[in-house]
């Protein structure tokens, strides 16, 4: 023991003096320990524990799939459900959810909040009993008895100012009173963004409706049930919806996934493997750091370790000696990747968009996951220990009295240890290259993806919504009548869309082209159908390539007309005129049986940034096709836009008091936010880029300072001899910069190999981009240069004479 | 072919300026063999060194073949040490990852020298030094006096007019130095220039001229007759 604490004595008196080499080593090991803590703990949270219900893992969503098109669930029609919760035997109160939003009126501003109607059995598939009043009762789902409504502990507080008789009070939600039952605490709410939670009740009408899919499930697996049986069975059921209903249930299925799963989202996981495969890379870069560090501080020790052995020590002595100086700098590191653990998940709460918060209730809990921690820190210190160790084992092997006569002359390393490190330099250039590469791909693609937007000016556009309910706006007419209204008092800058591009929602229908033959089942064209008002080319900036756009004379009792886009045509009219010829389109009840005709073609703007292709769309003129939700955008085109909405409210008011307008906002920052998971991914897949870069310098730095110390001797000989001090740098910048080309060149071509894997996960990346790749090679090259260049420069300003004294 | 006028190296300790080298006046004729000697730590490597040019933190003047040395940049002074200067060390110096012919390239490629005329002059001089056999063994493979031998040939692949050499027989036998010293007195009479240090009154005897140096002052320059 005595002897284990002299070891540790010395040791730390030898890190303390090589400050440079603990500082480097103990900061790379930190930064990979840190950034992979936080990143590891961030996956936890998004993808395993994303809500705090109880036995998460027995709750499971239920839904159609389009197994031609992707596994991805799908809504379901009512006759769906209640065939799934009739029959299904694996699963207990299966609940239907469907959207609710809806104008919260009376007490102030009238308020859009959005809310789900859900089946009674809710809150008991959730597990979830509000502290404040009771869940729904089951013969709450029924017509008459279903004017209740539980709130989120939010809203309750936002608009109630937490009013503790909220419990006997009735809300007006669209126009009609409901009594509040209960509060729904904020982290156990479902979905996360819900405010508002009422009895789901079904029509006969909706019964029947085997056409209409607008139902998402969940339920509770049974004890004893397995995902795998649930879903085979909902799979069997489905098949049977589909003979009973060949029409609607076409290459239709379904299955049984977990929630977590479903909330956590389609690109979550995709974005998160990456990140995690980019932290890991990184983590292989700081350990084949300290590797590298260790290494060379160990052969350039050769000296101290061939007197230590003449003197009698050990092989197994030397080893320990190495052993307890590694632990120390992994254990220095692992304190500071702790910090920096700390401070990347705080880092990563702030940075962390309002749009992806909302989807994660527990997201303010989230903090450092003490098993990816210890995880992380076992890996370090493992890869310092072995690093030190098998140096010192390779070290050992030498011949200790050749190695002493040698060191009286100034020894230089070994050739195997030379190989060795010049191996570890172009792992190092190989992993940050990857990672670089992979963050200017995506930084790249990601700008690209925000160039088709960049025409309609976006910052000069306001964008807010409305909604129209039903218990104002009883039919058609009502609506219109709004609508007119709204566009006489505004200028014509201003329009109304059903849809606009990056916004929340958009629908498609089926269509059919006049003369065309009757398609199959479930293959029937489908286009996007947006109802826009007549000034909505305009406002938005968006050119009309053939014939014209909608226009003031598009009303309701013209001729039914449409604009479609240049997708369409490629699409479904790649040859011909496309003006003048008329399609059906289906969904609507009230044009279901008339003929549009296209009048005009406008060009194609993207509506997701994650669109790989750009989809038919067909625009029709609003008065034709009411709808109500609405997006009303105006242009202002010299100045903020945001100033326009107090004179948009007036309108309102003018109109209709009651009605709310939400989402306020310029597009530019709908578009932000629209993109804000891919600008999120390559902000961090650039603070990734950059810690590689750092990393990768530090080593390379490392190993030419080590390189160059060892042969202090040597160049002071040459330079004895007649080398110039240029020479002398130029030949150490040459070894450092032959290492770092060879890597590289591997590591370019590993690189677009992994991106081109990555650009069929996420749409933005693209794998072959010389502009960016050069970019990044070049910015390698030059740290690695500067790497170089630094001891190249002491080297050549040792004095021959200093470096060849041999008193 | 040498002069110092009033040359002081001194440096900087927590104790004050402590000097290494006081007021040097000397002048060394073209075809000289001077030896110098004097007590460990007299200040002898650092004169060499400054001769040689691998040390620039003097004040004081040197001429070297009427250039003045002293008010010349960094650059210059290693122009002249490529033009006049061959160095031999008491530890040899050879480089030891280079074979004994790669060694003796190494000053010529320094030189602008191109390859094919660089092979002729190193097997010319492998041959004046009856070493061809050993032109491929490295370093580890020669014995002392071998070693020191290729540090000679390598101060003379240049063709310097100076050979500058610190103790070259230190580590040495007898036998072995007799004939390192023999090597000395062929290449002065040639012409070549020879300044060496060295603690053996034998070597010295080699030698037409003997400074003593004590504590960085010259305390004694004799002539020796040879008779
Ligand atoms: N970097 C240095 N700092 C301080 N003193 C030095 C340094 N280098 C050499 N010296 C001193 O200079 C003196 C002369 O050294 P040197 O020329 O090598 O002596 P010699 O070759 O005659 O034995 C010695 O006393 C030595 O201690
Ligand atoms: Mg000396």
């Amino acid at each position: 023991m005595g002897r284990w604490f002299s070891d540790v004595r010395f040791a730390s008196r030898l890190l303390r003096k090589q400050t440079g080499f603990t500082v480097m080593a103990g900061l790379a090991l930190a930064l990979g320990i840190g950034a992979n803590t936080a990143l590891f703990s961030l996956a936890d949270a998004l993808l395993f524990r994303p809500m705090l219900f109880p036995d998460l893992d027995r709750i499971v969503a239920v839904g159609g799939v389009e197994s031609r098109v992707s596994n991805q669930l799908r809504e379901m029609s009512v006759p769906d459900y209640l065939a799934f919760r009739e029959q299904a035997r694996t699963i207990r109160d299966l609940s239907a959810i469907d959207g609710w939003d809806v104008n919260l009126t009376g007490g102030g501003e009238p308020e859009r909040v959005r809310g789900v109607k859900v089946s009674a059995a809710f809150f008991r598939t959730l597990g979830v009993s509000p502290p404040m009043g009771r869940a729904f009762l089951d013969e709450e789902e029924q017509a008459g008895r279903n004017r209740v409504v539980l709130i989120s502990n939010g809203l309750w507080q936002r608009r109630f100012g937490a009013d503790p008789g909220i419990l006997r009070k009735t809300i007006e939600l669209n126009g009609e009173a409901h009594q509040v039952i209960g509060v729904v605490p904020d982290d156990r709410k479902h979905p996360a963004w819900a405010e508002l939670w009422a009895p789901l009740v079904f029509s006969t009408a909706q019964r029947a409706a085997d056409g209409n899919f607008y139902l998402l499930a969940i339920g509770r697996l049974k004890a004893g049930a397995t995902l795998p049986e649930s879903s085979a069975e909902i799979a069997a059921i489905a098949e049977r919806m589909s003979t009973q209903y060949p029409a609607s249930h076409a290459g239709l299925g379904g299955r049984t996934g977990l929630l977590r799963e479903v909330v956590s989202g389609e690109e979550t996981p995709q974005f998160m493997y990456l990140l995690m495969g980019a932290t890991g890379f990184l983590l292989l870069l700081a350990c084949s750091n300290v590797a590298n560090l260790q290494f060379a501080r160990v052969s350039a020790r050769g000296k101290e370790m061939a007197v230590r052995s003449a003197m009698g020590a050990g092989r197994f002595r030397l080893l320990r000696l190495l052993l307890v100086e590694s632990v120390l700098v992994a254990l220095a590191g692992a304190a500071g990747g702790v910090l920096f653990a700390l401070w990347g998940v705080d880092l990563i709460k702030q940075g962390m968009p309002a749009a992806v918060e909302m989807r994660l209730p527990g997201w303010q809990r989230l903090g450092v996951d003490p098993r990816a921690l210890l995880f992380t820190l076992g890996i370090g210190l493992a890869a310092g220990m072995f690093a030190g160790i098998s140096s010192a084992w390779i070290g050992s092997r030498d011949d200790s009295q050749q190695l002493l006569k040698e060191a009286g002359r100034g020894a230089t390393a070994s050739g195997a240890t030379h190989r060795i490190r010049g191996a570890l330099v172009i792992v190092q250039i190989v992993l940050a290259i990857v990672l670089l590469a992979g963050a200017g791909l995506m930084i790249k693609g990601f700008r690209a993806l925000l160039e088709p937007a960049s025409g309609m000016a976006p910052a000069q556009l306001l964008t807010m919504g409305l909604h129209l309910p039903e218990s104002r706006y009883a039919d058609n007419a009502a609506l219109r009548t709004f609508t007119a209204g709204l566009e006489t008092r505004l200028d014509n800058a201003t329009a109304l869309a059903s849809s606009i591009p990056y916004g929340n929602s958009r629908s498609s229908s089926n269509f059919r082209m006049e003369h065309s033959a009757e398609p199959e089942p479930g293959n029937r064209p489908i286009t996007q159908q947006d109802s826009v008002s007549s000034g909505y080319f305009r406002a938005m900036r968006i050119p009309i390539l053939q014939g014209r756009a909608i226009e003031q004379r598009d009303g309701a009792d013209a001729g039914r007309v449409a604009v479609v886009n240049a997708a369409f045509l490629r699409r479904y009219l790649p040859e011909g005129n496309p003006l003048g010829k008329r399609f059906q389109i289906g969904n609507n009840p009230e044009v279901e049986a008339a003929w549009i005709t296209i009048v005009g073609v406008s060009a194609d703007v993207r509506h997701r940034w994650s669109d790989r292709t750009i989809r038919p769309l067909a625009y029709l003129p609003l008065a034709q096709s009411p709808r109500r939700s609405l997006t009303l955008v105006m242009r202002d085109a010299n100045g903020d836009p945001l100033r326009l909405a107090g004179k948009v409210r007036a309108a309102l008011r003018e109109i209709d008091p009651g009605q709310p307008v939400f989402e306020v906002k310029t597009f530019q920052r709908l578009i932000d936010e629209s993109v804000t998971p891919l600008r999120y991914m390559a902000s961090l897949m650039g603070v990734f880029g950059g810690i590689a870069l750092v990393l990768s310098t530090i080593g390379i730095y490392g190993v030419m300072a080590f390189t160059v110390s060892e042969r202090t001797h040597e160049i002071g000989i040459r330079m004895a001899l007649g080398a110039a001090r240029g020479e002398v740098v130029r030949q150490v910048v040459r070894r450092g910069l032959t290492l770092t080309g060879i890597g590289l060149v591997i590591g370019l071509a590993l690189a677009m190999a992994l991106t081109r894997l990555a650009s069929g996960i996420i749409y933005g990346v693209t794998p072959w981009d010389l502009g960016a790749l050069g970019a990044v090679s070049l910015l390698l090259l030059s740290a690695a240069g500067l790497a170089c260049y630094i001891p190249a420069r002491r080297a050549a300003r040792v004095d021959p004479m200093n470096a060849l004294r041999v008193e | 072919m040498i002069q110092l006028n009033g040359l002081e190296k001194s440096y900087d300790t927590a104790a004050g300026k402590f000097f290494v080298l006081r007021r040097v006046n000397l002048n060394i004729r073209q075809g000289e063999f001077v030896t110098i000697m004097g007590p460990s730590g007299a200040g002898k490597s650092t004169l060499l060194s400054i001769l040689g040019m691998l040390d620039a933190a003097w004040t004081g003047e040197y001429f070297l073949n009427g250039e003045p040395v002293h008010s010349l940049k960094p650059k210059h002074r290693m122009e002249l040490n490529k033009k006049y200067i061959g160095f031999v060390f008491q530890s040899y110096h050879l480089l030891d990852d280079l074979t004994v012919y790669e060694n003796l390239e190494v000053p010529l490629s320094y030189r602008n020298m191109r390859s094919s005329e660089r092979a002729s002059v190193v097997c010319d001089v492998l041959d004046r030094f009856n070493i061809v056999g050993k032109k491929d063994l490295f370093p580890s493979q020669l014995s002392g006096g071998q070693q020191q031998l290729v540090a000679v040939a390598r101060a003379v692949v240049a063709n310097p007019k100076i050979i500058l050499a610190d103790e070259p027989t230190g580590n040495l036998h007898s036998a072995q130095a007799k004939e390192i010293m023999a090597l000395f007195s062929k290449l002065n009479n040639e012409g070549t220039t020879i300044i060496q240090v060295t603690h053996s009154e034998a070597n010295a005897s080699v030698g037409h001229r003997t400074i003593f140096i004590r504590d960085g002052w010259i305390e004694k320059d004799e002539v020796i007759r040879h008779e």
